[in-house]
């Protein structure tokens, strides 16, 4: 079943968007497989 | 988690309010290395400034999800001194998500934070208290166990 989050897939811009929005960054290390 | 816990719409619903999500593969030479990650799946809440605040590894149900992410969430205005925002946060996972294996350390968040809001050590009392009560076996009923002398 597809997800409906809406991952970033850059770290740096992950952590620009934290800082401009307001929210922590989740951070997931996953196994593409 | 791509089986279960992702595709559940109150996650998906729960990120997009609360979080930015990224993801990085557990091999990515740099962020791997930078947060000394051994295994999958490892999630960590971080700040503006890539700062972590909480982990976890291994797999999580939605409900653990959310209420770990809560944890994350309070622990991370806790240690930037936010901390009517960090109470807010516990008060709703201890609220939420009272089973979870995440709600005796928000009690007890909870408890240094309203001190450190207030200066008035009553709350570190009540943290004993709740956790004594319906968290007895929890290291976090433990930690709070000096906190029984305040009057």
């Amino acid at each position: 079943m597809a997800s409906a989050i809406q991952w970033e897939n850059d770290y740096e811009k992950a952590l620009k968007r934290a800082g401009t929005e307001g929210r922590p960054v989740l951070l997931d290390f996953f196994n593409p497989g | 988690m791509d089986a279960v816990t992702y595709p559940d719409q109150r996650v998906a619903q729960f990120i997009a309010e609360n979080l930015i999500p990224v993801r990085v593969p557990y091999d990515h030479e740099q962020l791997s290395k930078q947060f000394n990650v051994k295994w999958t799946p490892t999630l960590i809440t971080l700040d503006s400034d890539g700062q972590e605040h909480h982990r976890t590894v291994g797999f999580l149900s939605p409900e653990d999800f959310i209420a770990s992410q809560l944890l994350g969430i309070g622990k991370t205005h806790f240690e930037k001194g936010a901390f009517d925002k960090a109470i807010s946060t516990f008060d709703e996972l201890t609220g939420a998500y009272p089973k979870s294996s995440y709600a005796a350390e928000a009690i007890y968040l909870l408890g240094v934070a309203r001190y450190k809001s207030t200066h008035d050590p009553k709350p570190l009392r009540g943290a004993y208290e709740r956790l004594s009560s319906d968290y007895p076996d929890s290291e976090w009923a433990k930690r709070a166990y000096p906190y029984r002398l305040i009057q």
